[in-house]
């Protein structure tokens, strides 16, 4: 019996040994959202091309997929950007795009997902840790050897390790089936190169930059698809900020307001079978209390982000082509109002 | 502190295992003081205050025990005041409980009746005290029944607090664990049952973490969801209750295995608490494999006091139904509760009468084969899928409209699109209330989550549970026969060791990337 729990145990250590071992020293591009890393290319690319002052619409995929910014753009007579990436992406990530593309004049309409609101602290989660490993190398490489650690243990589970060992196989006998993710992981000039041969040529949906128009608007989203992916938002959430998110978004206003930039929080969709109750009001009048206490200004109420599901493309926080176009409608209006423009502009 | 919590698995267990035999090297009566003090410690991790609640409950029923049994230690008559103590004792357990568990709820029920507005403010359940009181109010009736001989108060202490069973069971019978303390052999290591408590551990362990955990979510945002007044379709309604089936199952079951497994390795054995449940052919059988020890708690303590099957049909039938609405209000304060006891209750009456129907028919049981034991099985499992949306429900509302939701009274929702049907199809089908949202429109993921269901239902139907592969349902594992298709626990086999281990290190890597989660019945 002794042997068996020496096996046992000599199993558990060296599965986890190897484990860490794997993600410490294997670099293949497992399977992750590489489409995040050329959005970003690309995206940054678009808004450095266009004059302040200007609108830039960010936040995670809910942006990406619900405003039209060549709508915008046309209605307003203001150039307009859609920087919408990914909801999985670290708060500090998204502003961090914002404050790369912000000029002075710049107006800023930042639509987080409710989850943002609720970081109790710095850490990356799993979304974060396999797309550092698949392409994000540089940032997971900058931080010391002990942060790593910590994150891998932290963050990671089998999977991860399974896939790189998994991916290190085909990427030795199938080196052509992972010429995708190779391509993403080129230098930004390369991605550029590629968006520019193939802009809005996708004749279907596709996670791609050949499926984004000239403002970072995703295109090919009308209908619903069958496979509808994650949960949906709760009209209660959010209702308060933590403290950790409060840390990353009082210094980012700071530096926007120093920068004159004029910063908008905004909403993501619900998506709701039935009319909700009237519980909601409280949450979004404790909400927009403490938006204003930490120097933030909300740009809608909540309840125009209240959508039937016939209205979402492939999750809950994908408006379609028809949910985009009534959303951008009731955006372009608040903003011709907080702004003051003209009507007809 | 959690069982699936890493401080407890790499901390507080191995500290206390090793501190307990190096101790009983020295002295078995320091070692059992040193089992108590962990306890307590393990207690008081959740909430240091209420450890004197536990040791003014174990002083006071310790008390009580002792001087019954002084009476009949002396050859006094022990009859009436024997009866007088334990009356009052088991009153004043049922009053603590009554207090923490139930004042409240009786209080809003008369509140809700006479329009009354009277609180008693805010009392945090103590946790486990519905675990120890009962298990106290049976070392009171056996030793008024002259069955509890042992009054050793270290060993009465670990009885009580003893940490793997403290805070959800099982319920113990102090015959059972009083001599198991009084064992030399108990204090010294023994290697067999460290590596059959490890494994059995290492099960519960990957039940909660890798099944129940898994099939919580999806059952949480249906009820959730309903309870705020989304009505859920004909699919969806029956995942939402087949999943908390599945989660209660694993969760509970999970950390039944894991306390009897570290009990192992302390060479203490815990009674079995579940044999595979869902298996059941009627409603009888469950009630013998689910949450066993509080069936027999239920049993010998309030049925056949009640006068069981002893005074006719009629009355049996009332005692089944009162022992299973006390018996579904003791897991918690609401009328839900009652209502999924009730319901139990009706279940057995019906099965009662269906089995003496039988006989009088003259048919034979098992007379259908094996397509009656599937059919049996079938609408056994359905029964108890119905009841459970009561357990979980936080209201009548939530309740019914997840059951409406079952019969498809909600209306049904198919694939997301109603594809190449012809208009007119589509508009008859709207009108009887058939949607095309997808099969699982608050939850999503259709296919994922039809995946995790027929995992779950092939593990509880056609696996062997962890007794049965440990071997270990009877006292002689070496002479237990081979059940179930899987190879039975082998520690010289390389393939055990290693499908052990891998589970093990999976379970623990998932537990270092996040927070452990409660188990179910820590709040009953």
């Amino acid at each position: 019996m002794k042997t068996y729990l020496v096996k046992l145990a000599a199993v558990v250590v060296i599965m986890m040994v190897g484990h860490y071992v794997i993600l410490f020293t294997i670099r293949t591009p497992i399977p992750a959202e590489y489409w995040v890393r050329e959005f970003i290319v690309v995206k940054q690319y678009q808004a450095a091309a266009m004059p302040s002052p200007k609108l830039i619409f960010a936040g995670g995929s809910f942006t990406l997929f619900g405003i039209d910014a060549v709508e915008v753009q046309r209605s307003l007579g203001l150039p307009a950007i859609n920087l919408g990436l990914h909801a999985g992406m670290r708060l500090e990530d998204h502003l961090a795009e914002v404050s790369l593309a912000a000029k002075p004049g710049d107006v800023v309409v930042l639509s987080l997902e409710p989850a943002y609101y609720n970081y109790y602290t710095y850490r990356w989660n799993g979304w974060d840790l396999r797309n550092a490993i698949a392409w994000d190398h540089a940032s997971l490489d900058s931080l010391p050897f002990g942060r790593r650690l910590q994150l891998f243990v932290e963050s990671s589970d089998i999977s991860i390790s399974l896939d790189l060992v998994e991916t290190g196989i085909i990427e030795h006998f199938f080196p052509t089936s992972l010429r995708r993710r190779q391509e993403a992981l080129g230098p930004d000039q390369a991605i550029i190169a590629r968006y520019l041969a193939e802009q809005g040529k996708s004749p279907v949906f596709v996670f791609d930059i050949s499926n984004l128009d000239s403002n970072g608007d995703m295109l090919n989203t009308e209908g619903t698809t069958i496979a509808l992916e994650g949960k949906k938002t709760s009209p209660m959430e959010p209702a308060s900020i933590s403290p950790y998110a409060e840390s990353v978004l009082v210094p980012f206003l700071a530096e926007m307001k120093n920068r004159q930039v004029r910063v908008f929080f905004d909403y993501t969709p619900y998506m709701l079978s039935l009319k909700p109750g009237e519980e909601w009001k409280e949450s979004e009048v404790a909400f927009s209390g403490e938006i204003r206490r930490i120097g933030g200004e909300l740009l809608e109420q909540r309840d125009a982000f209240f959508y039937p599901n016939s209205l979402f493309f492939n999750s809950y926080l994908h408006l379609n082509a028809q949910g985009r176009e009534k959303r951008t409608q009731t955006l372009i209006e608040a903003l011709r109002h907080k702004l003051k423009l003209p009507a007809g502009s | 502190m959690l069982f699936n919590s890493l401080f407890f698995i790499g901390a507080f267990l191995p500290v206390v295992v090793v501190g307990f035999f190096l101790v009983g090297r020295i002295s078995r009566h320091l070692a059992g003081l040193w089992l108590c003090a962990a306890s307590l410690f393990f207690y008081g991790w959740w909430n240091v205050n209420y450890v004197s609640l536990l040791m003014v409950s174990v002083l006071f029923n310790y008390s009580a025990g002792y001087l019954m049994g002084r009476q009949a230690r002396q050859g006094e008559n022990p009859g009436r005041l024997s009866g007088w103590i334990l009356l009052l004792a088991v009153a004043a357990n049922l009053c603590l409980l009554g207090y923490y568990k139930y004042a409240q709820f009786f209080l809003n029920t008369f509140d809700h009746l006479a329009g009354t507005d009277w609180s008693l403010g805010r009392i945090i359940l103590p946790l486990g005290i519905s675990f120890f009181t009962f298990t106290q109010i049976a070392f009171l009736v056996d030793t008024n029944r002259g069955k509890a001989k042992e009054y050793n108060f270290v060993h009465y202490l670990l009885f009580v607090t003893y940490f793997p069973h403290l805070i959800a069971g099982p319920i113990l019978h102090h015959a059972q664990m009083m001599p198991q303390f009084a064992l030399k052999q108990t204090y010294a290591v023994n290697w067999r049952n460290v590596a059959l408590g490890v494994t059995y551990f290492i099960i519960g362990l990957a039940k909660k973490v890798l099944l129940a955990d898994m099939f919580s979510g999806t059952a949480s945002a249906i009820f959730q969801a309903t309870s705020q007044g989304t009505g859920p379709m004909l699919v969806e309604a029956w995942i939402g209750a087949l999943f908390y089936t599945l989660q209660l199952y694993f969760d509970f079951s999970g950390y039944s295995d894991m306390a009897i497994g570290m009990s192992y390795i302390l060479n203490v054995k815990l009674p079995l608490n579940f044999n595979s449940p869902y298996k059941a052919k009627n409603i009888i059988d469950f009630w013998r494999r689910w949450h066993m020890t509080l069936s027999a708690f239920l049993r010998d303590y309030l049925y056949i006091p009640l006068g069981g099957n002893r005074h006719g049909i009629i009355r049996r039938y009332v005692n089944l139904m009162v022992t299973m609405l006390l018996g579904g209000l003791w897991h918690g304060a609401g009328w839900t509760f009652v209502i999924w006891g009730g319901l139990h209750g009706f279940y057995l009456v019906v099965n009662h009468g269906f089995g003496a129907f039988r006989r009088r028919i003259g048919w034979e049981e098992g007379r259908l084969g094996r397509f009656g034991s599937c059919v049996s099985t079938g609408v056994t499992f359905w029964a108890v899928v119905v009841a459970w949306v009561f357990f979980r429900a936080n209201n009548f509302t939530t309740a019914w409209t997840l059951l409406r939701g079952m019969a498809g009274l909600n209306g049904i929702s198919l694939t997301n699109s109603p594809g190449n049907l012809p208009a007119s199809w589509v508009e008859f089908l709207n009108a009887h209330g058939v949607i095309f949202e997808g099969f699982t429109p608050i939850t999503l993921y259709t296919g994922v989550t039809l995946t995790k269901l027929a995992l779950g239902l092939i593990i509880i139907w056609f696996f062997p549970n962890t007794q049965e592969w440990m071997a270990i349902t009877s006292d002689s594992p070496a002479g237990a026969e081979e059940r179930g298709f899987l190879k039975r626990w082998n520690p010289a086999s390389t393939w055990t060791c290693a499908g052990v281990g891998v589970l093990m290190a999976v379970c623990l890597l998932d537990l270092m990337s996040g927070p452990p989660s409660e188990f179910l019945y820590f709040q009953f």
